[in-house]
């Protein structure tokens, strides 16, 4: 009896000394197992379109030859980027997309926030209340184009209602423009008002107790555990709506591209032109988040 | 010492008070910025019900005066006389909506589990890479992306709908935020127990991802079910293409833009209703309770 315990021991710590120096290996081997999907259809159709994509900002692309690999498209070098550097009305588009950005995204954080926590909070009908702020998300598709109009970034149902006589009031007070941006901020802010609201169910119900026993209000507990809490989802939601923004296909710079890319022998300044819009919002992201880096827990 | 029923009834009951007067409070403002969001919604039922002569009025009626269902005879009309029945557009969408949501839930909550809480080679760089291609713009690479695909032979499958949108990177980033909150000690209380990887992804890691993965569903269902532009692009098979496409066919064209507000409304209805199946699932508390 005396003589199977030991054996087993022996056998347990014989296998520890073969495997323990390949620990991390196994460890990594595993990583890489999880996310091996993942990573394969993102290298086959993101890593390698954006790769061909590159390739083509580099010459001068015909139709027969889109990435330069047959000789039919001269290789220009940085031609392309020139082109677009010279040309102002593209650098005019961009600035453009940029200062509106600019202020929408502060805009649609702090407005998404504000309703997440009314969310959050116990009241008749808050499922219902979800479901409207969530509409603009569930219209995807084939309803926002129907919805929008040809005129970029304002929703044409907000221009229309200001137009019709029956909200001549509110015409007269705020004008077209304003009300065709606030629908349109509330509207872009639903996906960030749902990572608010997952985001807020992390907040431990038992500080809110806490602050409470200790007299605080209402606006000092959201600033004093709220805030601290949803800080990096601040973070997220704020670069989430920065590329949201600068994406968007009613972005004139979208509208630029695509009307580029069918013109058939442009597709090289498009990518360029793409690839210069990319690198300046990744800028603008790493800036936001080296500003921001201090006030992450 | 103050005993438990010592306590202040009135300030207990002023507190109550206090609490009803807030959520009035909050109903009321909730109400002003819900009715901004809710036009464009009253709009498109409107729109549906309106006659002809009303469409095309200028400058044009938001609310509708003369409410006709003239335009879902027409939808009823356009449907019964379509090339391929109707049916099918319908299970080709649900089959493509339910494999891709599947799948994407599936490929995205495991690439995030080892990116959050594993260390390996690449790790960091991989996240970088997630991060910088959610810059990505999408035309930018359109033609290369078409090129691919056809060169797989994925065009004129049920494939081309589920597998290209499946590395999302949005979906990866959100999920891994959520993976971030989950303590470490639960999974080395799994490892303990003597959990292999496998179960630890399958019987930790997943139910503590339920909100993740429900704002993953509800983010991606409106863009599977209403797709039209994949079905335009690679799928030249009238029977694979989907119900997002035949009802941007319908709407073509000014003459039925009465038929078209019908199409949208009614493809809007599976939309709301998975969100209104899943939107407790992420609200709900109890699935933090093993977090923090």
């Amino acid at each position: 009896m005396a003589k199977k315990p030991v054996k087993y021991k022996k056998k347990l710590a014989h296998k520890n000394t073969i495997t323990f120096g390949s620990f991390e290996r196994r460890r990594s081997i595993e990583g890489w197992a999880f996310s091996i999907p993942w990573i394969i259809g993102f290298l086959l159709l993101m890593v390698l379109p954006l790769f061909l994509s590159v390739r083509a900002s580099f010459f001068e692309t015909k139709l027969t030859d889109a990435f330069g690999f047959s000789g039919d498209s001269p290789f220009v070098g940085f031609d392309n980027y020139v082109e677009v550097v010279k040309e102002p009305a593209y650098g005019e588009v961009v600035f453009e997309s940029f200062l509106t950005s600019l202020y929408k995204v502060p805009v649609v954080v702090a407005f998404a926030l504000f309703v997440a926590v009314l969310l959050k909070q116990q009241f008749p009908g808050r499922t219902i209340f979800r479901v409207i702020f969530f509409i603009p998300v569930i219209l995807a598709g084939v309803i926002m184009s129907y919805l929008f109009s040809d005129d970029v970034g304002t929703l044409s149902v907000f221009s229309n209602l200001t137009a019709s006589s029956s909200f001549g009031f509110v015409y007269r007070i705020f004008g077209d423009e304003i009300i065709s941006q606030i629908g349109t901020i509330m509207w872009a802010s639903s996906v960030e008002i749902l990572i608010f609201l997952a985001a807020l169910q992390s907040v431990p119900a038992i500080l809110y107790e806490v602050v409470e026993l200790d007299g605080a209000t209402a606006w000092e507990s959201f600033w004093h555990v709220t805030l601290p809490y949803v800080s990096p989802f601040v973070i997220l939601n704020a670069i989430y709506a920065l590329v949201d923004t600068f994406v968007d296909a009613r972005n004139p710079v979208m509208s630029l591209l695509s009307q580029l890319n069918s013109a058939g022998n442009k597709f090289g300044v498009a990518a360029a032109l793409s690839w210069m819009y990319m690198l300046a919002t990744l800028l603008v992201i790493l800036i936001f988040i080296l500003l921001t880096k201090r006030w992450l827990r | 010492m103050l005993r438990v029923d010592q306590v202040d009834v009135d300030y207990l009951k002023r507190a109550k008070k206090r609490t009803d007067y807030g959520g009035r409070v909050i109903v009321v403002l909730l109400t002003l910025a819900g009715l901004v969001s809710m036009l464009p919604l009253v709009y498109l039922v409107c729109t549906a019900f309106k006659p002809p002569e009303e469409l095309f009025l200028y400058p044009p009626r938001f609310f509708v005066s003369n409410p006709t269902f003239d335009n879902f005879k027409m939808l009823s009309q356009v449907t019964a006389n379509s090339l391929v029945p109707f049916t099918r557009y319908l299970f080709n969408t649900v089959l493509i909506t339910v494999a891709y949501l599947f799948f994407l839930v599936w490929v995205n909550t495991m690439a995030c589990y080892p990116l959050s809480k594993h260390t390996f080679p690449g790790k960091n760089f991989l996240f970088k890479m997630v991060t910088f291609s959610l810059m990505f713009i999408a035309s930018a690479a359109g033609i290369p992306l078409y090129l691919i695909i056809t060169g797989l032979h994925l065009d004129n499958t049920y494939l081309v709908f589920v597998i290209p949108g499946l590395a999302n990177s949005t979906a990866l980033f959100l999920m891994k935020q959520f993976m971030d909150q989950v303590p470490n000690e639960i999974f080395e209380a799994g490892k303990i127990d003597g959990a292999s990887e496998w179960q630890l992804y399958q019987k930790i890691a997943l139910p503590l991802l339920k909100n993740a993965q429900a704002t993953i569903i509800i983010l991606c269902f409106g863009g599977i079910w209403n797709e039209s532009g994949t079905s335009t692009t690679y799928i030249y098979k009238e029977q694979l293409r989907s119900l997002g496409f035949f009802m941007s066919t319908i709407g073509g064209g000014i003459a039925r833009q009465g038929v078209a507000g019908v199409t949208a409304l009614i493809m809007t209805f599976p939309s709301i209703i998975i969100f209104v199946i899943q939107q407790s699932r992420v609200m709900d508390t109890m699935a933090h309770s093993g977090i923090k």
